[in-house]
This record gives structure tokens, C-alpha cells and sequence, in this order.
């Protein structure tokens, strides 16, 4: 079990850098906003879950599972919201 | 289902569960809580469900869908992983559209947020029913995957089907 | 041997926090600004779930909490203030 919670601890930090890489080196808004949204929930969602099992507290767990899906929620709703906002603002997708 | 005018008992019961359930989990299911929570939920689940019909949802396709959006939320972040430690920058972003079937409401926030958390798709703008889709990766079959996932959306959300 | 590693990630996420607001420098965009506040947000909620467990600290969890809902909060404020004319959706 412990050996599963630091796997989950350690892949999660792994795509929290994975996030940050995208963030910086990807070419423009939008595909930097898919970086952002997809590795870090799940590097969240990985943290949460080795803590989870750590822990062996079901209170703690379902309350880091509630921030989870809050964060889910909103960062999804958070990267719609801005690439449309930046598609109004004639911001072009780059492409090759 | 009882209906005392507009109010729907079984309705009641249902959102005071769930906002029980979610009392119980941020105060760590503390007793001397409840005398504070058990008003504040019934009060609150009676008020929610004076403000109109609330959403439906079928649970059995919901938890088969759960384990699928979890591994693929995951394939997801090995995929941006990928693209972001490789020299070169594999990839080749572009605009799709798709023309959504879902209607307006619970169903069709939901499909887009989903689309933003699975691989290579970002929901960027909604025009009418027209979404348009920021895609990573060009040349996947964007189109059939986004209506096998609302095909699913409309299996949870059974208010949902237009047809 | 889970517990030996609470911290070092913790600093691990923090140094890749700063490391991401090079964005916040270069930009170029608002919105490519606005994307340092969404990393900041889900690293603070990393962070705080490892120090609560770390610490024995519980109520770390709610400020976790809190830091999930706040940033919501920020980036729609930052949408409906610096979007241009919207049409009705």
C-alpha cells in the first residue's frame, strides 16, 4: 500500500512538471490551456489519491475528492471560458 | 411521485442526501455539527427544489462512464506529457466543429467541460449549437469521438435526447 | 516511507510553481497571464493537501478547499472584465 501511495505521489509530481513544460514551451494560448487543464488535474488527482491511501482516513479522503472535482470542475469551465474569450479577441491558433 | 403543489417529495429527499452527504464530509462527519446541519439541509433542499426541476441523472451509466474518464483523463496527461518532453513539439493544433445534439442545459456544460479534460480536445467556442473544438492533433477522427461521447452524455442525462 | 516524501514534493511543486510564472513575465497575452493564476491555484491546493497530511493539520484541508473555489472566482472575474462585447450564449 505504501509503495502504491509514493507510485501515486510521484507520477502526480511528474505531471505537475508536465503541465509547466507545456505552459512554457508550447506556441500559443490554446494549446498551453490544454497543458494546464489536463496534466495538472490529473497531477492533483494523483497527489490526492496517494494521500488518500496514506492517510487511511475516509473524512480526508472525501474531502480531498470533493476539491478534486471542484477543481475539475473549475478549471475546465476556466479554459473554455478564456480560449473563447481569446478566439473574440482574434487571437489565431497556431498552426505548424 | 407526490406533488403538493409544484413540490415533489421524493425530489426533497433526494437533494437532501446528497447536500447531507457533502455536510457530513466537510465537517468530518462531526455530531455537534448536525445541529446546525440537519436545519441548513432541509431548509436548503426544500428551497432548491421550489426553484424548478432540477436535473436527472441515470446512475448506472454515470459510474460505468467514471472509470472511463478517469483512465482516459490520464491518457490525456501522459499525451500532453509526451508532447511537452519531446525536441521537437509533436504537435499540430486546428479548429474542428461539431454540430451538437445534447440540448441546451445540464447535459451539453457537462460534454464540454468533458471535452476539455480528455485527450487533445479543448471546448473554445459555442455559437448556437455549433461548438467549436481546439484540437492537438489534427489528424485524429475528432468528429466520431466527440458523438460517441455525447451518445454517452444523452445516456446519462435521459432529459437530454432530442430525438 | 510515503511520509518521507511529503516534502520534497511539496518544494518540488513550489520550484515548478516559480518556474511557471516565466508566462506571467513574458505573456503575451492576458490570457497567457491569466494561466499562471490556474497553476498557481492547483499547485497551492497540491501543496496545502501535503502539508495537512505532513503537519496533522486538517484545517489545512478546508483552506485547500477555499483556494479551489477562489480560483474560480478569479478567473471569471478576469473573463467578464476584459471580454470584448459578448454576444448572447
Amino acid at each position: 500500500m505504501a509503495w502504491l501511495a509514493s507510485g501515486c505521489l510521484l507520477l502526480g509530481g511528474f505531471f505537475f512538471l508536465a503541465g509547466t513544460l507545456g505552459l512554457l514551451r508550447f506556441p500559443d494560448v490554446y494549446s498551453r490551456l490544454h497543458a494546464l487543464t489536463k496534466a495538472d488535474n490529473v497531477g492533483l488527482g494523483l497527489v490526492i489519491a496517494g494521500l488518500s491511501l496514506q492517510s487511511g482516513s475516509p473524512a480526508a479522503a472525501g474531502k480531498m475528492t470533493l476539491v478534486w472535482l471542484l477543481v475539475l470542475v473549475t478549471s475546465s469551465s476556466v479554459a473554455h471560458l478564456v480560449a473563447r474569450d481569446s478566439l473574440r479577441r482574434g487571437e489565431k491558433p497556431w498552426s505548424g | 411521485m407526490a406533488e403538493i403543489s409544484g413540490l415533489s417529495w421524493t425530489g426533497v429527499i433526494r437533494q437532501a442526501a446528497v447536500l447531507g452527504g457533502l455536510w457530513l464530509i466537510l465537517t468530518g462527519a462531526d455530531p455537534g455539527s448536525l445541529v446546525v446541519g440537519v436545519p441548513a439541509v432541509l431548509f436548503a433542499a426544500l428551497v432548491s427544489d421550489f426553484r424548478g426541476r432540477g436535473t436527472s441523472i441515470r446512475i448506472v451509466p454515470l459510474l460505468r462512464f467514471l472509470p472511463v474518464f478517469l483512465l482516459r483523463s490520464v491518457v490525456a496527461a501522459f499525451d500532453v506529457a509526451r508532447r511537452t518532453l519531446a525536441a521537437g513539439l509533436p504537435i499540430s493544433p486546428g479548429l474542428v466543429s461539431h454540430d451538437l445534439t445534447l440540448p441546451p442545459g445540464a447535459s451539453r456544460v457537462v460534454f464540454m467541460n468533458t471535452v476539455s479534460l480528455l485527450p487533445g480536445t479543448l471546448s473554445a467556442t459555442l455559437k448556437g449549437d455549433r461548438l467549436t473544438v481546439h484540437v492537438l492533433d489534427d489528424g485524429r477522427d475528432h468528429p466520431a469521438e466527440l458523438a460517441a461521447l455525447e451518445k454517452t452524455m444523452a445516456g446519462i442525462f435521459p432529459g437530454a435526447s432530442r430525438d | 516511507m510515503t511520509e518521507t516524501l511529503l516534502i520534497p514534493l511539496s518544494l518540488f511543486l513550489l520550484a515548478n510553481l516559480l518556474a511557471g510564472l516565466w508566462r506571467l513575465v513574458v505573456g503575451p497575452t492576458p490570457a497567457d497571464r491569466l494561466l499562471t493564476s490556474q497553476l498557481f491555484a492547483t499547485t497551492a491546493v497540491a501543496i496545502l493537501l501535503l502539508h495537512a497530511e505532513w503537519q496533522s493539520l486538517p484545517a489545512l484541508r478546508d483552506v485547500a478547499l477555499v483556494f479551489a473555489l477562489l480560483g474560480a472566482v478569479t478567473a471569471v472575474a478576469f473573463v467578464r472584465r476584459t471580454s470584448p462585447a459578448r454576444d448572447a450564449e
